[in-house]
């Protein structure tokens, strides 16, 4: 059932009435046309007679319609070689489909009295007719060939073959007609049943099929005409395609020739298809294809729909002939890459299926080569298409693509656990081109390698020294913040990156993070020369939960002991003291050992702690004092005695030494 | 060839193809008083052998397609010295195109300017003889009426037969002037005589008569050579009856002034210039 509307078939019908003329049309026909339609609707020659069915006449008019007619001899009239002739005018519509070339001669029909009715169209032309592609099954191979020779060995010039049967010259003429694509189709003149040369305008006819008794005047008028050699296999193939119509080799044609109107032009597109079609290997297909391309289109510019029709996707044959990498790389790096423009081969498909079976190969052309529109696109291709485990080889082979990848999935933990997995070797690499400015993308990958591996911190300190401490401080100190106590490793590669802590003060903004930071910073005199005050938004709860770092609070706080918070100060000795007194607090006497004031043998490491806090305080008026005494006193009342007991001893003598001697 | 190029002039159904298959039949068995004969048989005869079969047959000759027109070149004998001849057979569809529309292909064109002379071919039945007004007043048929009259629409085919002839000569000879080529030879050829015999006039009178515009536009271009000829080609009506009759002196012809012979070239040889 028909979908859409078929454009409505003008007809025109003529005859003798004291000449040959125009009986009867549905049309206005401009003058011109006319002329041409009067005289080739007139009987196709003097010597020898139509037979009864008639013969089929097509070819262009000047309006750009087409004329499809039978012709029939008019035997009523009492006057010889009086014909009538049913024509059909074909707009460009009618002559797409090739089915539709085997629908149009039904519909011509010998005039029975009734004049009338070749004054109107063709109503519902596919609705009265059966569609189907011609085929000249009927027709010997040897009359094929010849005719395809000669028809398509030259653009222009009178191909003609004998024949005495008008069924099958008739089979013939439309076959050939239908193997055409709407282009050429349209300017193809044709006749089945000439008796002499014709002529559409200035043009000689096509083809022309004559029965025996005319072959005569073909011989003496029409030699055979002189073309270029069409191959024994090219003219093979366009004959059996007569008998037995290839679906794909017609679309092929109808999409490569496209508005060719060249009859050569078939024999160099059926020569690409017999060379692709014939090959038994893969590389042989590749290499018609190169061999066509080179010779047809060398340029970008040139032979474009046969490059689109060779290589575009999905419809491509090369996806059938050969393997999607060979056929990238011939069109990336190999012959064709000056040749065939990424657009019109469909590049990224190609990339996106060589990616598939072999991501190295796809790789290792972004490694090599030079920055350009190609490698933009195949950089596309897989910025789009790898998944996480790709990471690895991205890491070895395309560093600066890894980061792309990156960027476009910052919010996906696969990609970043995977990156976390990467060796120390491929984040080094990674490393090495990072981009400076992908603040979100290095924040990521900064906290994804914030983990418990072996060597995951020394990963880490390879990335934070590529970027720079700055850039990955927050996103790690924030990271940390869900992995404590946070280990010595951790510690020491902050450390390592941030020995005075800068970035780590700078960048811990919550209570939990200034206890991450309190625990990771190294008691260095810069650290501890700020005293308490960069301490000062850790929540008392945050504070009890320090270990290291209460010690390094306690040292900041002696350090500077006029700009602490005495209040601060109290807090953190009175937990400290507290600490020390019941139990060994292992991880903050590492850090106090060496720092506090007393005997290094003394053993009541409480003492030496109030003994340090005393000494530090000593210059600070009463009232700081007393300040620092009570909130001591609240967190534990001994370490508040202590301290007092403390403050009211007499400064130690300075002992004299001389030559090293101590004296006193 | 270089020898005189006579060409054939006329509507369709005038008479042109019979006349020359007449021709052809004449050079071919030429008998006492006929002016022209075969020097040597030409080499492609078979459109001329094709129709000269229907003539002896007594059928009408075929129609001539607008592609099957033919120039026959003809090496023929005059008063027994040679010469060439060449006869373009163009379809009357080609003159009908010239007088409807105006218009005429470069080929014929170019026939046209290159011939010595021409046959112009004119068809009793195709007169279409028109009331003058003084007879329609005469016959009542121009009182006034209250009705609005109904003109059809013209076509051109339609018009009487000497208003083509004189179109067409009078084309001829503007053409050739344009182009600096000398004045043609000019014959009209009267086809199917033989129908109009029982009038018992001369040509000359008889185309006074019947196609007074073509004679007084003929008199009106006294300085040109031209001449009225009546011919009968077929020799009568088509049918088993004509075929009988001896091809030798089947077709006559009959001079402006009536003289009635059976040198069916005559015509052919006035307009060539050979006599």
């Amino acid at each position: 059932m028909e979908t859409h509307p078929t454009p409505r078939i003008e007809q025109a019908l003529h005859g003798y009435d004291h000449g040959h003329r125009l009986l009867a049309a549905s049309a206005t026909l401009s003058a011109e046309a006319l002329r041409l339609m009067d005289r080739l609707s007139d009987a196709a020659g003097t010597t020898g007679h139509p037979d009864e069915d008639g013969y089929l006449t097509g070819y262009p008019l000047p309006d750009g319609r087409y004329a499809l007619a039978r012709t029939w001899p008019a035997w009523e009239i009492p006057r010889p070689n009086c014909v009538w002739t049913h024509t059909l005018v074909l707009t460009k519509e009618h002559l797409v489909d090739d089915a539709d070339v085997g629908r149009w001669p039904a519909l011509l029909r010998r005039p029975d009295g009734d004049l009338k009715v070749y004054e109107a169209p063709v109503a519902d032309a596919r609705g009265r007719t059966k569609g189907r592609v011609p085929t000249a099954a009927q027709v010997d191979e040897p009359t094929r060939t010849a005719i395809c020779t000669s028809l398509y060995g030259s653009d222009d010039g009178l191909a003609w073959a004998e024949s005495g049967d008008p069924s099958l010259r008739d089979e013939l003429a439309l076959a050939v007609w239908a193997q055409l694509w709407p282009a050429l189709r349209r300017r193809f003149a044709f006749c089945s049943g000439a008796l002499e040369p014709r002529q559409a305008g200035a043009r000689a006819f096509d083809l022309c099929l004559v029965p025996p008794a005319s072959a005569r005047a073909f011989r003496a008028a029409a030699p055979s005409v002189p073309g270029a050699q069409v191959g024994e296999n090219v003219t093979r193939w366009l004959a059996y395609d007569l008998a037995q119509p290839s679906p794909p080799f017609r679309q092929f044609l109808a999409f490569v020739a496209g508005g060719s109107t060249r009859r050569t032009t078939i024999a160099s597109l059926a020569n690409v298809w017999v060379s692709l079609t014939d090959a038994t290997e893969p590389q042989e297909a590749l290499a018609a294809a190169v061999r066509e391309i080179t010779k047809i289109g060398p340029r970008p510019d040139q032979a474009r729909r046969l490059k689109r029709a060779l290589f575009r996707l999905p419809e491509s044959p090369m996806l059938r002939l050969a393997s999607p990498v060979d056929v990238f790389t011939i069109l990336t790096t190999g012959p064709l890459a000056a040749s065939v423009t990424p657009s019109d081969a469909t590049l990224g498909s190609w990339a996106g299926l060589a990616w598939a079976a072999a991501p190295d190969r796809v790789l290792s052309f972004v490694a090599t080569q030079t920055p350009n529109e190609t490698r933009q696109l195949v950089e596309q291709v897989v910025e789009e298409q790898a998944s996480p485990p790709d990471l690895p080889r991205l890491a070895s082979s395309a560093p600066a693509l890894l980061w792309r990848v990156l960027a476009r999935n910052t919010s996906d933990d696969a990609w970043w656990t995977a990156f976390a997995a990467l060796d120390a070797e491929a984040i080094a690499e990674a490393a090495r081109v990072a981009p400076q400015g992908e603040a979100a993308t290095l924040s990521r990958a900064a906290a994804a390698l914030v983990g418990d591996g072996s060597d995951i911190a020394d990963r880490w300190r390879l990335l934070a020294a590529a970027v720079g401490a700055e850039a990955v401080m927050k996103p790690t100190v924030a990271a940390l913040t869900k992995r404590r106590p946070i280990s010595e490793q951790w510690r020491d590669a902050l450390g390592a990156v941030d020995p005075n802590g800068e970035h780590v003060l700078r960048h811990a903004e919550s209570s939990v993070e200034l206890a991450v930071a309190a625990e990771v910073v190294e008691p260095t005199p810069v650290v501890l020369g700020r005293g308490l005050t960069p301490w000062d938004g850790l929540s008392e709860r945050d504070v009890a939960s320090l270990r290291r770092g209460l010690a390094v609070l306690f040292l900041a706080s002696v350090a500077s002991p006029q700009t602490s918070d005495p209040a601060f100060t109290g807090r953190v000795y009175g937990e400290l003291y507290r600490r020390l007194a019941v139990d060994e607090a292992a991880d903050e006497w590492a850090v106090l050992r060496a720092r506090l004031k007393g005997s290094p043998d003394d053993w009541d490491r409480c003492k030496r702690l109030a003994r340090t806090l005393a000494k530090a305080l000593r210059s600070s008026g009463s009232r700081r004092v007393d300040l620092v005494v009570a909130h001591a006193a609240r967190e534990d009342g001994a370490a508040a005695a202590r301290l007092v007991e403390c403050l009211e001893e007499p400064p130690p003598k300075r002992k004299l030494r001389i030559f090293g001697i101590e004296i006193g | 060839m270089s020898g005189p190029l006579v060409a054939l002039v006329g509507l369709p159904d005038t008479g042109k193809t019979t006349y020359l298959v007449a021709v052809w039949n004449a050079v071919q068995s030429p008998a006492e008083g006929h002016s022209l004969s075969l020097e040597r048989y030409p080499t492609a005869a078979v459109y001329l052998d094709d129709m000269h079969a229907r003539w002896l047959r007594g059928e009408r000759v075929g129609h001539t397609p607008r592609d099957g027109s033919e120039l026959v070149e003809l090496a023929l004998k005059f008063n027994d010295r040679p010469f060439d001849l060449e006869v373009p057979d163009l379809s009357g569809e080609t003159f009908e195109q010239m007088v409807v529309e105006r218009s005429v292909t470069s080929e014929v064109d170019e026939l046209l300017l290159r011939a010595s002379g021409a046959l112009v071919f004119v068809h009793p039945d195709h007169l279409r003889p028109r009331l003058t007004i003084v007879e329609a007043d005469a016959l009542g048929a121009t009182a006034s009426s209250d009705a609005e009259p109904t003109a059809p629409p013209l076509d051109r085919r339609m018009l009487p037969a000497e208003v083509h002839a004189v179109d067409l000569i009078h084309a001829i000879y503007l053409r050739r002037r344009a182009e600096f080529a000398a004045p043609a030879r000019i014959a009209i050829i009267v086809s199917a005589w033989d129908s109009v015999a029982d009038e018992k006039l001369d040509p000359s009178r008889w185309v006074e008569k019947r196609m007074p515009m073509l004679h007084a536009y003929l008199r009106s271009r006294s300085g040109d050579s031209h001449r009225v000829f009546g011919a009968s080609a077929q020799g009568g009506d088509a049918g088993p009856a004509v075929a009988e009759k001896d091809p030798v002196s089947r077709a006559w012809v009959v001079e402006a002034a009536g003289d009635i012979h059976h040198d069916i070239a005559a015509p052919l040889v006035w307009a060539a210039g050979l006599k």
